[in-house]
């Protein structure tokens, strides 16, 4: 379990803080989601985490260890991608891979299956320089996994994947945490906090807006809505309520023909969009 | 020991796409060809004084009725003294010539009745006897084969961070000594390589290698340290290249002061590449003192700049929880 509390940053110095007042926990086999527009603060608090940036106020822990106090063994344990692919560009997919697996003082996984895992099988043997970002975005991510790591970081594992190798992506990433690993993740990606998260921060202008389960984040948030087919004149015509308007709807099923009525939950993006007054997409 | 041999891998494939590693190895052809071909080999043999001893060569040559008489010839005048024994056999007696050319020389003088497997003596008058495209090779390797490890440690180092994968080693379980050990006993293997080879293509295979190779070992593992001490903090290879191509013109240092005997400062024998040369002359010819003390010195070098590069390293490069520009 990874523990954070209460963490502000301040990379100025000037009390201008990139994110403050974070606290949330991440538990094995669960994936947690760091949902929010680009410059939220998202891979802040992943490098706060991960103990790239020094933590200048709040607690982190990993279990009962302060990040502050990991040694570097800890690291045996930890997987981590980077938002920006960060790999040795003239070594071919597959060395990359086999460098990193070299660093592990635990068995590690067979670099192929991993590369066959994320689509990268037959560009194995080509240099990551000749790579497009998408392909070095996964093979970062087959980095993070090769030593199964128990604590996951995936700092927007989906960007700019096509939606079919995104799917895969998801599905390996959903893997990891049935493994056991407590796996923290950043996307900007409403559909993908939906579909795997099991536990969702909406994250905005450095704060924590809301935090929940995607389940329970719509309950709390977001307008159901009712659609009513019905036909008027020979032709079909849809009308829409909101659940709580449901007077009105009784009283307007009272004067059509219903032909179909069915609900709709509200999309997390238009949640997010109702919590912070901002759209993912600024 | 494993994940070493293949993080060495990693990094010397790395090596092998990295443009300026190809430019070191163009010099160091350059160097062989230059040695063998371009430099002049001074006045030896052909207008040596050659003196004899109850032996007659196929050569011009002074024969002498005295043994004591040759070896005050050869130590006073720079002669080349041939000795003929009873069973057939030939001394060469000079004052620092190579193995090669002695060779070269009985060949001429003997055809095909040499015995090539004549005792060579040699009295060591002073380093001028050895010829001046050999006498460069110890200064060619140490800065050649030996510096590689200056320039692509360090070129290997910032190109980690100018792909951002240091930040990926950070939090890894790598530290600092295996990141270090990697690079340093890669280019060790590469400087005894390069600097054997060399030596083959210039001198031949009659050397002692052992200490040989422990020299170059040595050398070129100090050589590499002391290019990732310098490499860490410079923020990418353009603000690097300027000082780092000073520094090494100071290693080179000792070698005006072969140009100019008279150039000797205390503080030359401080740079390693001084001491290098002076060791690789006791190997190559057999000249100056024993190589212990060097073997010594640049071993105790290493081991300081290794502890000193690992807390150096340690901060700058693998320190987490720090602000990083
Ligand atoms: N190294 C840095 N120095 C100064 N400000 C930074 C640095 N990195 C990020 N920031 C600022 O912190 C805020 C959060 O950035 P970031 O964590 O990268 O957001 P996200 O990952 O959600 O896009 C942004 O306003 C960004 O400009
Ligand atoms: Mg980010």
């Amino acid at each position: 379990m990874i523990r954070v509390s209460r963490v502000y940053h301040d990379y100025s110095g000037k009390g201008q803080y990139a994110v403050a007042d974070i606290s949330f926990t991440v538990e094995p086999g669960k994936i947690f989601g760091f949902l929010g527009p680009s410059g939220a603060g998202k891979s802040t608090v992943q490098n706060l985490m991960t103990g790239l940036l020094p933590l200048q106020q709040g607690e982190i822990y990993y279990e009962d260890t302060p990040v502050q106090a990991l040694p570097s063994q800890f690291f045996n344990q930890v997987g981590v991608s980077f938002e920006q692919p960060n790999v040795f560009p003239t070594l071919t997919g597959y060395e990359n891979l086999r460098y990193y697996a070299a660093l592990f003082a635990l068995p590690t996984i067979e670099p192929m299956r991993l590369l066959e895992r994320v689509g990268l099988r037959d560009a194995a043997h080509k240099k990551a320089a000749e790579y497009s970002k998408g392909m070095r975005q996964r093979l970062t991510l087959a980095r993070a996994l090769i030593n199964r790591p128990r604590y996951l970081f995936l700092d927007e594992p989906t960007s700019g994947l096509d939606p079919a190798t995104a799917a895969e992506i998801r599905e390996l990433i959903r893997e990891q945490a049935q493994n056991g690993a407590a796996i923290f993740l950043t996307t900007h990606h409403m559909e993908l906090a939906d579909s795997l998260c099991d536990t969702v921060a909406f994250l905005f202008e450095g704060r924590i807006a809301a935090m929940d389960t995607p389940e329970n984040l719509k309950r709390l948030y977001g307008k159901r809505q009712v659609h009513v087919v019905y036909a008027e004149q020979g032709e079909e015509r849809t009308r829409t309520f909101a659940l709580e308007e449901r007077h009105a709807l009784a009283a307007f099923l009272e004067q059509v023909e219903p032909i179909k009525i069915h609900s709709q939950e509200a999309s997390l993006e238009a949640i997010f969009l109702r919590v912070t007054g901002k759209g993912l997409t600024l | 020991m494993n994940a070493l041999l293949a993080l060495m891998l990693q990094d010397c494939k790395r090596l092998l796409s990295n443009a300026l590693f190809w430019v070191i190895s163009v010099t160091l052809l350059a160097i062989v060809l230059l040695v063998n071909f371009a430099l002049p080999k001074s006045l030896l043999p052909e207008t040596a004084r050659i003196v004899t001893f109850q032996t007659t060569p196929k050569i011009p040559a002074e024969p002498l009725q005295n043994e004591a008489e040759l070896y005050r010839l050869v130590a006073e005048e720079r002669a080349i003294g041939l000795i003929g024994a009873p069973d057939g056999s030939i001394r060469v007696v000079h004052s620092g010539i190579s193995e090669k050319i002695v060779r070269a020389l009985i060949l001429q003088a003997y055809a095909q009745e040499a015995d090539l497997d004549m005792a060579v003596v040699t009295l060591v008058a002073d380093k001028g006897e050895i010829p001046f495209n050999l006498r460069v090779l110890p200064m060619f390797i140490c800065f050649e084969a030996l510096v590689i490890g200056f320039i692509l440690g360090g070129a290997l180092l910032l190109a980690e961070k100018e792909c951002g994968v240091i930040r990926a080693l950070r939090i890894s379980p790598m530290g600092v000594d295996r990141y270090m050990l990697a690079k340093t006993l890669l280019f060790s293997l590469i400087g005894i390589v390069y600097a054997g080879l060399m030596v083959v293509f210039c001198i031949g295979l009659q050397v002692a290698w052992l200490p040989f190779v422990l020299l170059s070992f040595l050398g070129a593992a100090l050589f590499a340290l002391l290019g990732l001490v310098f490499a860490a903090p410079f923020r990418d290879m353009n603000s690097w290249f300027f000082s780092m191509a000073v520094l090494l013109s100071l290693n080179m240092l000792p070698a005006a002061a072969y140009a100019a005997p008279s150039f000797f400062p205390r503080w030359l024998r401080f740079i390693p590449s001084y001491t290098l040369i002076s060791a690789y002359e006791k190997i190559l010819f057999d000249i100056g003192e024993s190589i212990v003390p060097a073997v010594l010195n640049v071993s105790v070098w290493c081991v300081c700049i290794y502890l000193i590069g690992r807390v150096w390293l340690n901060k700058i490069l693998f320190r987490r929880q720090k602000v990083f520009v």
